[in-house]
């Protein structure tokens, strides 16, 4: 066994992984009787709630939407949350003492739109450091509550792709509005109660105090934030949201005081993303389809732990070179890497943490990927590039892998020479158009605003490592914000008087490679769905290709890691790669 | 001001992609707008 390989690596991984299968097929099943309209354990409290919504909503509950309206509701949703976290943000200097205790000022116009469009995006890419720039009210109004209507948009878009695919002869993919309630309500609401509670218990903060100043040992003051950290915490975990009530996020221990709710936080990463592709599999009539799908976002998610682990625990061979330096795990050490990491959490949660953030699209932090071995480093920007299917972000973790899945049906089509099929429909040009187009409309968001970054003083200028760890930063950056992640791999300026040319330039591209990794992204898998939907199912014969078994599971992992490397190779031939080889030639960045 | 061209920028966008989704539906038939 590799010396890198430690107990605590393995054991975690297994922990982690036993806990995340046992939550499947419960989570999944909830979800299925949620979004199929069944009765639960909870409608005797929350069926009145929905049917009052109903009623002043004016919603009908039978109401079928063809995928077109769906999308356009979506998009009618989204921007009505980005006009009013903008107005949020804009007017925060007359939010009162009680929800403005530190007088902050009114958010900057530029800063305010990127983290209103980062927020209704699920991306919560932040520009800012929270605790010195938003009022409680933004924080909790503003922000928080778009953690939990964007993590719902993505859901109720998964389940209706899902639908789609599951319905024969349908015109509709079921309601927007109707999904996003009981979504919120039967879902959301009652995990995060329970959830906020366990975080206050920890010891994470939940009141509306200004913040307290301390007076140190040196003689000096520190001023230590408070506020309604934990109902923030809560969603921004389970949500796939990300974006923290302190700048330092999930590092902080007022996010995350202890090693249980270290862990707690990144099991609820992938709780409901893991849960979604049980409800794909029973929805559709043969859970093994799910389980197909699950097998291959488990393999994508260790190799990558794997890889990252394996590269931190090794360290900087220039610095174990040093003497008087240990890098090797001992019993009273985590050796390897330590730069940019908390100690409390060492290197196995920091890169474990960095995976999972990654492999959905979360995009919480608790270590400094910036930091991390230069293909360490990787891992988190593959995992964003091939557009965080494993388990994925709520919802939008399904329907990429759905997209890739369709994709692999259609060149096993190719290698057999029939009709591609899926789940019991014939895939036609029309689907395969549709998924070509998502897929291509990712590295172009990436690449061109990266490549737009890196010939000009606006984009250039911001940037604070030299080379090919340099390029990594931008590149890093705008995959975080095309993928909905929002963590960021740090490196790129912030807001001195100085770089606030290029800091607006991030900022307003940034702004719009948000919305595109969103929105143009999602609207072509909709439309697959829509069209499934209508198709007749065709019975399986002799030559169908099987889409419920492990050859399928390595079938898609093979799709995933062949187009990722096709696309994005070249790119990162010149950053992490590159920096790696001119690591192991003794220079660093 | 620069409030407004924000508010310009999203709306636009947003006119963009309702564009996009009629241009796929109309790949497809143009079976959900007609």
């Amino acid at each position: 066994m590799p010396a890198w390989m430690t107990g605590n690596a393995i054991a975690q991984w297994a922990l982690y992984s036993a806990l995340l299968l046992l939550s499947a097929k419960p989570v999944g099943s909830f979800m299925y009787r949620v979004f199929t309209g069944q009765r639960t354990f909870l409608h005797p409290v929350l069926r009145p709630v929905e049917v009052g919504i109903y009623r002043i909503t004016r919603v009908d509950e039978e109401e079928e939407m063809s995928w077109y309206i769906y999308m356009l509701a979506i998009l009618a949703f989204t921007i009505a949350g980005i006009f009013i976290t903008y107005l949020t943000e804009r007017t925060q200097q007359w939010h009162g003492s009680f929800f403005n205790p530190q007088h902050l000022p009114n958010v900057t116009q530029v800063l305010a739109w990127n983290t209103a469009v980062s927020f209704s995006t699920n991306t919560n890419w932040q520009n800012y450091t929270g605790e010195a720039t938003m009022s409680y009210l933004t924080q909790m109004f503003g922000l928080a509550t778009h953690n939990w209507m964007s993590a719902t948009t993505g859901i109720v878009a998964a389940v209706a792709l899902v639908r789609g695919l599951a319905r024969r002869t349908a015109s509709g993919i079921g309601s927007f509005w109707v999904d996003v309630v009981r979504c919120t309500l039967y879902l959301l609401l009652p995990i995060l109660f329970v959830y906020t509670l366990f975080l206050v218990w920890q010891g994470v903060p939940q009141n509306f105090s200004a913040y307290t100043v301390a007076h140190t040992l040196e003689g000096t003051t520190q001023t230590i934030a408070q506020g309604p950290v934990a109902t923030q915490e809560a969603v921004k975990m389970l949500g796939t949201n990300g974006g923290g009530f302190m700048n330092a996020n999930s590092a902080h221990p007022y996010e995350n005081p202890t090693p249980l709710s270290n862990f707690v936080e990144m099991l609820s990463i992938f709780l409901l993303g893991s849960g979604l592709v049980y409800m794909f599999g029973k929805w559709v009539g043969n859970t093994k389809q799910g389980w197909t799908l699950w097998a291959a976002m488990f393999v994508l998610f260790s190799g990558g732990f794997f890889t990252a682990v394996g590269f931190e625990q090794n360290g900087n061979h220039l610095i174990a070179s040093q003497a008087h330096v240990q890098t090797v795990a001992t019993s009273t050490q985590p050796g390897g890497n330590m730069e940019g990491k908390e100690v409390r959490f060492g290197i196995v949660d920091s890169a474990m943490w960095a995976t999972i953030t990654t492999d959905a699209s979360c995009g919480a932090i608790n270590a400094w990927h910036d930091s991390f071995m230069p293909l360490a480093g990787a891992v988190p920007l593959v995992n964003m590039a091939t557009g965080e299917v494993i388990f994925g972000g709520v919802g939008a973790g399904l329907y990429g892998m759905l997209m890739y899945a369709i994709l692999a049906v259609f060149i096993a089509g190719l290698m057999v020479g029939r009709t591609p099929e899926y789940l019991g429909k014939k895939v036609e040009s029309f689907e395969i158009k549709m998924a070509s187009l998502a897929l291509l409309i990712s590295p172009a968001n990436i690449l061109f605003f990266s490549a737009l970054a890196v010939v000009g003083v606006w984009g250039t200028a911001a940037i604070i490592n030299p080379g090919p760890h340099g390029l990594s930063e931008v590149l890093y950056a705008f995959t975080s914000q095309n993928a909905n992640n929002g963590s960021a791999f740090a490196g790129l300026g912030t807001a001195t008087p100085t770089l606030q040319p290029a800091f607006n330039f991030y900022n307003v591209t940034g702004g719009i490679a948000m919305l595109v990794g969103r929105f143009l992204f999602l609207t072509p898998l909709l439309a697959i769905g829509g069209s499934m939907a209508r198709k007749k199912t065709v019975p399986a014969n002799m030559g169908t290709f099987p889409t419920d078994g492990p050859t399928f599971s390595i079938l898609i992992v093979a799709v995933i890691v062949i187009v990722a490397a096709l696309t994005y190779f070249p790119a990162y031939s010149l950053s992490p790669i590159l920096e790696q080889l001119l690591l192991n030639a003794g220079k660093t960045f | 001001m620069i409030d407004l061209l924000f508010i310009v920028i999203t709306v636009l966008f947003f006119v963009i992609n309702v564009a996009f989704a009629y241009g796929c539906d109309e790949l497809m038939g143009g079976r959900s707008t007609r």
